[in-house]
């Protein structure tokens, strides 16, 4: 558009981090056996539904305990119709579109409440889906669930491997993770950002506060339905089961170790806490073990570790190491300018892929010392 | 410009705005003072759209705005900066004046998250444009700052560039002099007196009478929900009423909020 060069501040280390990880998860399905294929699918469809809530908490400040309905919502959509004979893919990208209408109309009403009502309102909505899934046999199956689900593909082209869908679940994850990105850094993600912290000044300047919670809302209920709808396909066979409360209370949790406001940090939110728990669960399960200890473990060890990390590292796993890298920047930073003066207004904004602040309510100390009166 | 009729505004009992009418020209830096307790809060909240009128009017450019929500008008030209400073914390400054161009922007959650044509269109504008409001503001050394570790000087002419962004025709300010000191307050002076210059029209409601008489055209004295003056800085200060009001134990420009 205009001439201008635009200079952009080399952004190595992230870049760096980036390849490496995207080479690595790329190349690790070809060593992993077929228990740690679905591990791997799982933590992709976990991310995804992750970092659909770390757009609402991070950004609009708001909690959902209802992340695993829109999951459960995708997955039986998606079900519902491959079962009735729509085409697979069809039904796959039908599951985040309806996934993304319920959305619509239950945010309508429930995000006129704020905080913990919020919370406990999303949490009934999970409840209830629940109940219609266990009242509605003829169309859902009830408590025993729905089977038969046909394999997911196009034309002749079906696919049935775990590898396949390892990968088709890596391109979801990464698309979804690029839009998350692509909105953070944009007119309407500033518009997010800056009316967690300041709705009223935000409103001040043109954003429409009461559409874009909404909007936010429905775009993490989207990416949600999205993995659930994969999930379904992916295991061939769903029910109630696989969408407990604790499950959303799960996506919650690994939108805070992985790290608020940061959208690498649903990733490696969803990695950490899918990997621990499998392995907890695999090391209390053997012949000789007490019969207790699968539930010590998942329930004590698991919550000592979360303890733990949230103690150490308030701002998530990508916030603690996001803060080390800008620390060891400044310092070089300081080191540099010892030797010359920076030229004026070089640096670029700060990239928000791992550094946003997570939302916090307005600050009451910030309000700076009056004078007179 | 801004033509306000009868307002009233009353909470509880107390009647905080009680029949306001006032006009500003376009062009105009009109200030608004009045003591603690006249009603220059709650006006400025009902131009802003912050809260809604009881009775009376509220026109911008002709157009009845009393009903609006804020953000609706914010896109018709009028912007705002808070007594208590409303940053964005967490972004940097230049985020923050880059939210300002939301009034006059139009790229949506899908052309963002798709990267259409109206996303890289819209996004260099508005980068341009919050550079440009940075450096009126002189706060180009600060661009990559985030917004809460400014000074409180800084913060306050962060809020004006924010507001800049938004290629205001109004300029609402609450009392931007508000605990700034000799230096700060010089150049928040120079940077209204500049933008006065470019012909932006003001409305500044301010505690500070030394510095509304250095930078407003017209003075409007509020007491009791009420107009009681209005004209000049010098006539203002010389009105019987005023002087009772507000100014009676004033003794010279540097005792500014005190009563």
């Amino acid at each position: 558009m205009n001439g201008a060069p635009r200079r952009r501040q080399p952004d190595l280390p992230r870049a760096v981090a980036l390849v490496v990880v995207g080479a690595a998860t790329l190349a690790l399905p070809l060593v992993l056996n077929t228990p740690q294929l679905t591990i791997y699918v799982t933590v992709g469809l976990f991310t995804m539904a992750v970092a659909g809530l770390s757009l609402l908490m991070g950004f609009a400040g708001q909690v959902s305990l209802g992340q695993g309905a829109f999951y459960g919502i995708g997955a039986y959509t998606a079900a519902i119709m491959a079962v009735h004979g729509w085409p697979p893919l069809l039904a796959l990208v039908l599951a985040p579109v309806m996934t993304t209408a319920i959305a619509v109309v239950l945010g309508a009403v429930l995000l006129r409440l704020r905080g913990h009502a919020l919370a406990f309102g999303t949490l009934a909505v999970q409840l209830i889906f629940l109940s219609v899934l266990s009242q509605t046999p003829s169309l859902t199956g009830g408590d025993v669930g729905l089977s038969g689900i046909p394999a997911l593909g196009i034309g002749s082209f079906t696919l049935t491997s775990h590898l396949g869908y390892a990968y088709f679940v890596w391109l979801a994850a990464a698309a979804v993770l690029l839009v998350s990105r692509n909105i953070t850094r944009s007119r309407p993600g500033r518009g997010l950002r800056a009316m967690a912290t300041a709705p009223s000044a935000a409103a001040a300047t043109g954003v429409n506060v009461v559409s874009y919670r909404l909007r936010d809302f429905a775009l993490s209920a989207a990416y949600a339905g999205l993995a659930g709808g994969i999930y379904a396909f992916y295991l061939g066979y769903i029910s109630p089961d696989a969408f407990p409360i604790m499950l959303s209370i799960e996506f919650v949790i690994m939108v805070v170790v992985g790290g608020l406001g940061t959208v690498s940090g649903a990733f490696v939110g969803a990695a950490a806490i899918t990997v621990v728990t499998q392995v907890l669960s695999s090391l209390g399960t053997g012949p000789t073990l007490p019969a207790q200890l699968p539930a010590v473990l998942s329930d004590g060890v698991y919550a000592l570790i979360l303890i733990t990390v949230l103690r150490l590292l308030p701002d998530g796993i990508v916030g603690a190491c996001s803060r080390l890298a800008r620390g060891a920047v400044a310092a070089g930073a300081r080191v540099a300018r010892r030797r010359e003066p920076p030229p004026v207004g070089e640096a670029e904004a700060a990239p928000v892929v791992a550094s946003a602040e997570p939302a916090q309510p307005e600050i009451a100390g910030l309000v700076p010392p009056r004078r007179g009166a | 410009m801004l033509q306000i009729d009868q307002l009233m505004r009353s909470f509880g009992k107390v009647r905080a705005v009680d029949g306001i009418s006032m006009s500003v020209p376009p062009g105009e830096l009109r200030a608004l003072i009045g003591p603690n307790g006249a009603g220059k809060s709650t006006l400025f909240s009902l131009v802003t759209g912050h809260l809604q009128p009881e009775q009376g009017t509220i026109a911008f450019d002709g157009r009845r705005i009393e009903r609006m929500r804020p953000a609706a008008r914010a896109r018709l030209g009028i912007a705002i900066t808070f007594q208590s400073v409303h940053l964005f914390q967490g972004m940097t400054s230049l985020e923050n004046v880059m939210v300002g161009a939301h009034s006059w922007t139009r790229h949506e959650f899908v052309e963002a998250a798709f990267r259409l044509p109206r996303h890289f269109r819209e996004e260099s504008r508005i980068r341009e444009r919050a550079r440009a409001a940075l450096a009126e503001a002189g706060l180009e050394r600060w661009a990559a700052t985030r917004a809460e570790s400014l000074p409180l000087g800084k913060q306050r002419a962060l809020q004006i560039a924010r507001a800049l962004c938004g290629n205001p025709r109004l300029l609402l300010l609450d009392e931007p002099a508000a605990g700034l000191r000799g230096e700060e307050r010089r150049e928040l002076g120079a940077l209204l007196a500049d933008l006065h210059a470019q012909g932006l029209t003001m409305l500044l409601v301010e505690h500070d009478i030394g510095f509304v008489c250095d930078v407003a055209d017209r003075v409007t004295v509020l007491d009791m929900g009420r107009v009681i003056a209005e004209g000049t800085p010098e006539q203002v200060r010389e009105d019987e009423a005023v002087v009772a009001a507000y100014l009676g134990s004033v003794t010279a420009d540097d005792a500014p909020g005190s009563r």
